[in-house]
């Protein structure tokens, strides 16, 4: 129980310090990043259960053999959610298939960002034709605008973090921000236009 | 709606994830990649950014010597235009290979650890300065001459500006010639008339009555110099003008423009010549010009004076 504590309150760069020492330490950062990580390659498109559980168990192994190459220069959170972002790829490209990402496919995850949740049917009838229409609009979403959108919007990272993720300069990711949001804004205005989603 | 598979209600997922990741490295014996792997990984990829940036300025060195180099101050005797001129003499090679150096350099900064911070033209703009600088360095040695002389000796189908300005300069049939005086002259006449060897070891007669005493002075230097004239017979040279060889100098660009203007100011008095003893003996015969002002019937004329 106080060992628990204790570990608990130790940072990312200590515990990985303290796993390249005990193996066992290990098992401390997939409790923290499991969860995390979970909800991020669901975000990312990957619908199947089992598929995120095998994508998750690479990433683990992927991260233990490259501890000694972590950068204590960046944040723990940024290159794990950088080789999560990798090994995601890397699963739909074994897949042949093109990544559909769908951040908002959990309906009470855009409550949130909607006032008055659950006031009215009318209410939440009006919040699942939103929610269809914007995962319709960021399955269409080039990737390299969906990517930063999600890690700022569903996964609350900051620029520099983003960039870490990403591996890209942080004026681009304010740039594939900016034009990520209007080009998901023209989408979901010409899919009003054009056709009314099915709830 | 995309179907989804949801997690199994399990309330001993977290510590089934652990134990399964356990088991696996367990079983495949992973171990973590030692540290050394990767310090050697980033000081390759710096290594290899060291080399390009120092090949990058080698190229970029010989290029600038030979664009300093190259003769300017009379492409007229050689070429068309200074478009053509520029084409011929162009170190594409070298140019080809800084362009692509630079491409190498910037690509392994961006692999580096925290070179994806860095936007491409930061990089590529702080490469080409410090190839910039490098080839500076090496220019001020003397590098990019002396690897290009020692490229074209070494290799027989590497074209240094040499090789291409002997090959410009060496075509008697063109009025060109590139050689040197031979130590012993035989005077005939009024004129000074000299042996010249040129470098295919062929032995020349010239007749120099239209050079300037500059130019008999540069001659009788007994110094490689080309030659601009026309053949007037086998082995028989008229010189028109005489400009030193100069290879491994860049001419500053002063002494070209003098150079050419001393020139352009004795083939124009040649023509004034020629148009005064046309006026005095009739058109036709202007047309067919004494052989006191062969020179100025000269291709280089109409191209310097359309």
């Amino acid at each position: 129980m106080l060992e628990n504590e204790l570990s608990s309150k130790l940072s990312d760069a200590e515990v990985v310090a303290q796993s390249l020492v005990d193996r066992s330490s290990f098992a401390l950062i997939v409790r923290r990043y499991e969860d995390k990580l979970m909800r991020y390659i669901r975000r990312l498109g990957v619908y199947t259960y089992e598929d995120r559980q095998d994508i998750l168990q690479d990433i683990f192994i992927k991260v233990y053999k490259n501890l000694n190459g972590f950068d204590s220069g960046l944040s723990f959170s940024s290159w794990i959610y950088r080789i999560a972002h990798n090994e995601t790829i890397s699963w739909y490209r074994k897949q042949n298939v093109r990544p559909e990402g769908h951040l908002i496919d959990d309906i009470e995850e855009l409550f949130l960002y909607i006032p008055d949740v659950g006031k009215s049917a009318e209410q939440l009838l009006d919040a699942t034709i939103d929610a269809t229409w914007l995962r319709q609009a960021l399955s269409q979403l080039d990737a390299k605008y969906r990517d930063p959108l999600i890690l700022r919007f569903f996964e609350d990272k900051e620029y520099d973090e983003i960039s870490d993720i990403l591996k890209i300069p942080i004026g681009t990711v304010g740039t594939l921000i900016s034009r990520g949001k209007a080009k998901l804004q023209m989408i979901l205005t010409q899919n009003q236009v054009t056709e009314a989603p099915k709830p | 709606m995309i179907p989804e598979t949801t997690q199994p209600n399990n309330p001993a997922k977290e510590s089934s994830t652990v134990d399964r990741l356990f088991e696996r490295i367990e079983a495949e014996a992973i171990t973590p990649t030692p540290k050394m792997a990767f310090v050697a990984s980033e000081w390759g990829i710096w290594l290899v950014w060291v080399l390009t940036v120092v090949f990058g300025a080698a190229a970029l060195a010989i290029s600038g010597y030979v664009a300093m180099s190259a003769h300017y101050a009379i492409y007229e005797a050689t070429h068309e235009n200074f478009l053509t001129f520029m084409v011929a003499i162009m170190p594409y090679i070298w140019v080809g290979l800084f362009a692509l150096m630079t491409y190498i350099s910037v690509y392994e900064i961006k692999k580096t650890k925290r070179g994806y911070r860095y936007s491409t033209v930061l990089i590529l703009g702080s490469n080409v300065l410090f190839t910039i600088l490098g080839a500076m360095l090496l220019h001020c040695l003397g590098l990019g001459y002396t690897l290009d002389k020692k490229l074209g000796e070494q290799i027989g189908m590497y074209m240094s500006l040499e090789k291409k300005e002997q090959m410009m300069w060496q075509t008697p049939n063109q009025g060109r010639l590139l050689g040197v005086l031979e130590p012993v002259g035989v005077g005939e006449g009024e004129e000074v008339i000299f042996n010249f060897k040129d470098i295919k070891g062929v032995l020349w007669r010239l007749t120099t009555s239209e050079l300037s005493e500059r130019e008999r002075l540069l001659l009788g230097r007994a110094m490689p110099v080309r030659l601009l004239g026309t053949t007037t017979s086998e082995f028989s040279f008229h010189v028109c003008g005489v400009f030193p060889w100069d290879q491994g100098r860049a001419m500053p660009r002063r002494e070209m423009r003098e150079h050419r203007e001393e020139f352009d100011a004795m083939m124009l008095d040649k023509m004034e010549k020629i148009e005064a003893w046309g006026r005095e003996f009739g058109d036709t015969e202007a047309q067919n010009p004494s052989p006191n002002s062969l020179c100025a019937s000269l291709p280089i004329m109409k191209r310097m004076h359309p």
